[in-house]
């Protein structure tokens, strides 16, 4: 009497064949990193195509003119760039914006000189980014490094700092406008007499409105310093202080040579995330003042979008090379100095 | 083996998890397509509508246009409440070739723009050439103007209702420094110089004690450009581009003229009722009768102290006129209109068409979509339009101003609402009105108008500065 073996999952699997059976065999096979990579294919995928195409697009469409309206999108190559940088195409953004500020060189002294700086959309830019970023790098680490310490209360203090990162962009932005709007404002009468502020007009004076655009971004997004650079500051090893303690390290050396180089990686993801996002003020902006006031770099793709498209995405591509060269600037920051 | 454990411990395999992937994939997908083909469905015929009265009349406007006639369902699509922010949106959807809205209301500002971009339809090819003469013949020519192409004189937008900016005032005030019905029957339809206007409007300001001589609007928005100073330029006799024939183009042919003499004066003008001490002040002109905060004012901001009690004098839409006259505002025994004060006539005036009283002209189109697919059921709600029960209805719904002059005249008209008690003033406006110079280049120059009017205003620069700079701006926008 022969004897029937059943057999094991094993030995039918292994018995099938086909494309579909190898494909699956293959992927059974791959080592921990290859298949660590296939499974990230997809997020590749998806992020080429909602970030990459759009990017790719843009630029497509910045070697473009009359993209508006009726007749034939006229293929210009480099020319809106071109524009862009000589001057050219000032005339199509809002007001007396620039798109670079007036240089001039003499004899006298600082020999360079800038003019219409803040008609500057670029200059605009990039002074908002770092006066912003700068300070809510320090009003950040020093929330953090208090939230960091054991004290009663600590839980309730956390919440209340994040309270203004929570605030919707529009509503900070109506706060703001409000606090400075010639009928309910309450500021400018005090901040005039010391001069900081224009006393009429405020919020159509740029060197105002920027100033309070500016102050505004950081009192909103300081807590997100802070959040990010605590979460660094509780990562690190407390055995190390106790250490230090033993050894007679005071505060100060304490933070200069545990807290700070430990707490530097961090701090360079922080304000790469921050100078990402501050580069892009449009909001803000468009909700206490506006782009013809205060003119950022988003400002004139939005300005422009309707009317000269080939010039917004001309302006946008350039938007995204420098915050490009920013991200490359603190990535390889970060690779010098062995974190990545 | 049953399959790689990974160091954890999971029990997970590699099959299961790339078969529970593959599964989960697919259910996305599938939601995705069911959710994707769920649009639409409708046989309404969408009407792209401000969303103000499409939330407060929506329902009356259906049966108003039902009553008349028409057949198909209508769907009121609100548009966005910013106006610079919906022109956006309809141009976004215009050129994405979407097929909803069928119609829209469209600003007789910004129809010209879609004209000049090719993105609406032309209705000389879709009306009877009987209904075309209609147009032609009963409707303010003025207004329908900015819905035709300055080129060929085709008809895109059909006149829903215009709009004309009036001088209002507070007629109690008026009469604590001695003044009656008859000045204020006078002032109705008989307009005063600025100089005549600035002094009055100082002496009821002291007589009455009020906070405010003058409100208006002089921010840094479009408001400014296409309306408050327009107004005031062309009552000085000056003009963006050469006068009223110039308004829509042909670009890069027409002069520049802002920087007239007649334009700096204008704002002297201005500059003179903000500022008391103005070392450039008109002669003969009263001064201080405006707060600065004009230069950060736009309508609603400006029509408070109106509403208050806290000013003598305010520009403004006839929409303000409904919202301050009614009986649980200052009401209509209290509330008076008269139109926009001149500096010089017509005959006096350096740029050909302007001169005299000046009201800017605003108001709205109805403009159908080219990618419709319900084009004769939204032309028959655009041909149910032109009935005269129709703008009178909406007249009395919204205080919608009919596009046809005579029936200004109806007693139908002179019985509605608040706005009917002023119709006398809003004719003289509708009679003298100017457009705004809506070409395809006007939304880049609106900004570069308003920037340079504000600054001359605020003191910020010279009103010779100002316009000089304007000047070679909107000379580089002419160049295309």
């Amino acid at each position: 009497m022969a004897t029937e073996t059943q057999p094991d999952a094993t030995t039918r699997e292994s018995r099938r064949s086909g494309p579909l059976v190898a494909l699956t065999r293959r992927i059974e096979n791959l080592g921990e990193t290859g298949f660590a990579y296939l499974l990230l294919t997809p997020v590749f995928l998806l992020l080429g195509t909602v970030a990459l195409y759009p990017l790719l697009r843009t630029f497509e469409l910045s070697l473009y003119q009359n993209l508006v309206g009726i007749g034939q999108a006229e293929f210009v190559g480099v020319e809106n760039y071109v524009n862009l940088f000589t001057g050219e195409s000032d005339r199509w953004l809002p007001g007396s914006t620039t798109f670079l500020p007036g240089v001039s060189v003499d004899g006298n002294f600082p020999f360079v000189h800038l003019d219409g700086l803040l008609r500057s959309a670029l200059a605009v830019t990039l002074i908002f980014t770092l006066v912003s970023v700068f300070f809510e790098t320090l009003i950040g680490f020093g929330q953090a490094l208090v939230l960091d310490q054991e004290f009663r209360g600590r839980g309730w203090v956390r919440a209340a700092i994040i309270i203004p990162w929570a605030i919707p962009i529009v509503i900070q932005g109506m706060i703001f406008f409000l606090m400075f709007h010639p009928d309910t404002g309450f500021l400018t009468a005090y901040l005039a007499e010391w001069g900081i502020v224009a006393p009429t007009n405020t919020l159509n004076d740029t060197a105002s409105a920027l100033l309070i655009v500016t102050v505004g971004d950081i009192w909103k997004t300081s807590a997100f310093m802070a959040l990010l650079i605590l979460a660094g500051l509780q990562s690190i090893d407390r055995g190390l202080y106790d250490v230090a303690e033993v050894a007679g390290a005071t505060k100060w050396q304490r933070f200069k040579l545990i807290t700070f180089p430990l707490i530097l990686p961090t701090l360079g993801i922080a304000i790469l995330f921050r100078t990402i996002q501050a580069m892009r003020i449009y909001g803000l902006i468009d909700s206490v003042s506006s782009c013809t006031v205060v003119p950022s770099l988003s400002c004139m793709v939005v300005e422009t979008f309707n009317n000269q498209r080939g010039l917004s995405a001309a302006l946008a591509f350039v938007t995204a090379a420098i915050i490009g060269i920013a991200v490359m600037g603190v990535i390889y920051q970060q690779y010098k100095s062995g974190d990545i | 083996m049953p399959g790689k454990q990974s160091d954890n411990g999971s029990q997970v395999s590699r099959r299961n998890f790339v078969k529970a992937a593959g599964a989960s994939g697919a259910a996305v997908s599938m939601a995705g397509c069911i959710y994707g083909n769920s649009g639409g469905g409708s046989d309404a015929v969408v009407w792209g509508f401000d969303p103000n009265a499409a939330d407060e009349i929506g329902e009356d406007v259906k049966q108003l246009y039902s009553d008349n006639g028409v057949d198909a369902d209508i769907e009121l699509r609100p548009g966005d409440s910013d106006t610079g922010a919906r022109r956006d949106n309809y141009q976004r959807l215009l050129e994405a070739g979407e097929a909803e809205p069928d119609i829209f209301m469209m600003d007789s500002g910004w129809v010209n723009v879609f004209i000049q971009q090719g993105l609406i339809s032309n209705l000389s090819d879709e009306l009877e050439s009987s209904e075309l003469q209609t147009v032609e013949d009963d409707y303010f020519e003025g207004f329908t103007a900015t819905a035709r192409d300055p080129g060929s004189g085709d008809l895109f937008g059909m006149p829903m209702y215009p709009d004309f900016p009036v001088m209002q005032y507070n007629k109690d005030y008026a009469r604590q420094a001695g003044y009656g019905e008859s000045d204020f029957e006078t002032w109705a339809t008989e307009p005063m110089t600025w100089k005549e206007w600035s002094q009055l409007t100082a002496e009821i300001q002291e007589a009455a004690g009020v906070k405010h001589g003058f409100t208006t609007q002089w921010d840094i928005y479009v408001g400014t450009s296409c309306c408050t100073f327009n107004e005031v330029m062309s009552s000085w006799g000056g003009a963006y581009f050469g006068g009223r024939e110039n308004l829509f183009g042909p670009v890069g042919d027409r002069p520049v003229t802002v920087n007239g003499q007649e334009t700096i004066d204008s704002l002297r003008m201005m500059r003179t009722f903000v500022d008391d001490d103005y070392d450039n002040a008109l002669e003969g002109y009263a001064s201080g009768i405006a707060p600065s905060n004009i230069t950060q004012w736009t309508e609603e901001s400006s029509r408070s102290p109106m509403a208050d009690g806290n000013s003598v004098m305010h520009r403004n839409w006839p929409y303000a006129i409904g919202l301050n006259a009614a009986e649980d505002a200052l009401g209509t025994d209290n509330y008076g209109t008269m139109p926009m004060p001149y500096a010089v006539t017509e005959d006096e005036a350096a740029q050909p068409g302007t001169g005299g009283t000046t009201s800017a002209l605003g108001g709205w189109h109805i403009v159908l979509n080219p990618n419709s697919e319900r084009k004769e059921e939204a032309m028959e709600v655009i041909r149910t339009t032109m009935k005269d029960d129709v703008y009178l209805g909406l007249f009395e719904l919204w205080g919608w101003l009919p596009p046809k002059p005579e029936l200004f005249e109806s007693d139908r008209a002179a019985e509605t609402g608040v706005v009917g008690n002023y119709l006398d003033t809003i004719r003289v406006a509708g009679e003298n009105a100017m457009a705004r110079p809506s070409t395809t280049v006007w939304p880049t120059q609106a900004t570069m108008i308003a920037e340079q009017a504000n600054a001359a205003v605020a003191g910020d620069k010279s009103p010779e500065q100002a316009m000089n700079d304007l000047q070679s701006s909107l000379e580089n926008t002419e160049q295309q």
